[in-house]
């Protein structure tokens, strides 16, 4: 699904700073210190980053490219 | 005790954080209880109900209640009170302890990512907000529409983390103890441990009441 709001483990608010961390990283800035920068201390909030995957892109992808194949089923 | 400095701020970061020294004059399971009254007590807003009008999107209407409700909000704890101590008794709630929002959102030719930013107030020139306007909530393919109306209310950590106004970590360093205090932007970090201060006097009270309570009926 999409990047989580907020860290599973403390509860602390990272969803309003993936896009940067993505934007960032695929710059090529290393992503440890791109946490380091964002003020993201712990590891458990570390990790939502590092191993975050946008899978739900994918599925809006999906519908983009077929939503007109599937318009005809809606009333 | 009185005049006794039983904390000082050591050290700063805003209204995002602060780290407390405690003093040998308070001693460690008050400090706890501090602690856990500003994970478990401390009241702050997030959205507890949602009303889906339309979710064309692909995710289903759980997940996306789920990740609004998640988003803090600035709260705005003088002016509203928790539903269940608000005069009104209603289930629905009053000007009193719900504020209303609204998320209109569509995609037309283009996909779209809805923003905690797109999220407007029923009335204008309010307080409460989402703590930041980059949440991403949704991202619409063309022809999806997402129109939902949010109800904020304020709630305690204690019923679900959402609430949770920041962490509260007691540790020792070098014979000294500390006590720090992070905020998720509810609230700044000091207010929070006023609040919590607030709170325990009030629980303590509460428990002191009821105590005479108990006496007086055993003498009887």
């Amino acid at each position: 699904m999409m990047f989580p709001i907020r860290c599973f483990s403390c509860g602390a608010p990272i969803g309003h700073r993936w896009e940067e961390y993505k934007r960032r990283v695929e710059e090529g800035e290393p992503s440890g210190k791109v946490l380091d920068s964002m003020g993201f201390k712990r590891y458990c909030c570390r990790r939502m980053f590092i191993s975050g995957v946008d899978v739900f892109n994918e599925i809006v992808e999906f519908h983009r490219r077929y939503s007109e194949y599937g318009r005809s089923q809606k009333t | 005790m009185m005049g006794l400095q039983l904390v000082r701020v050591v050290d700063e970061g805003g209204d995002s954080w602060v780290r407390l020294e405690l003093s040998d004059g308070l001693p460690t399971p008050v400090a706890n209880a501090l602690r856990r009254a500003i994970i478990n007590e401390v009241p702050t807003m997030a959205v507890e109900e949602v009303l889906v009008i339309e979710n064309s999107s692909a995710m289903p209407n759980e997940i996306l209640a789920h990740r609004i409700s998640l988003i803090p909000f600035v709260s705005d704890i003088d002016n509203y009170s928790l539903p269940e101590e608000c005069t009104c008794g209603s289930k629905l709630g009053c000007e009193r302890c719900v504020v209303r929002f609204v998320l209109r959102a569509a995609a037309d030719t283009d996909t779209v990512t809805v923003y905690s930013r797109d999220i407007s107030p029923e009335k204008p020139d309010i307080k409460v907000a989402p703590v930041s306007g980059d949440f991403p909530i949704i991202t619409l393919a063309p022809g999806q529409r997402v129109e939902l109306e949010l109800y904020v209310r304020l709630g305690k950590g204690r019923k679900h983390a959402k609430w949770q106004s920041g962490i509260a970590t007691l540790y020792e360093e070098n014979g000294r103890r500390y006590l720090y205090v992070e905020s998720f932007g509810f609230l700044p970090a000091r207010r929070m441990v006023k609040e919590a201060v607030k709170i325990i006097n009030q629980q303590v009270k509460e428990l002191e009441q009821k105590l005479e309570e108990v006496m007086k009926n055993a003498e009887e």
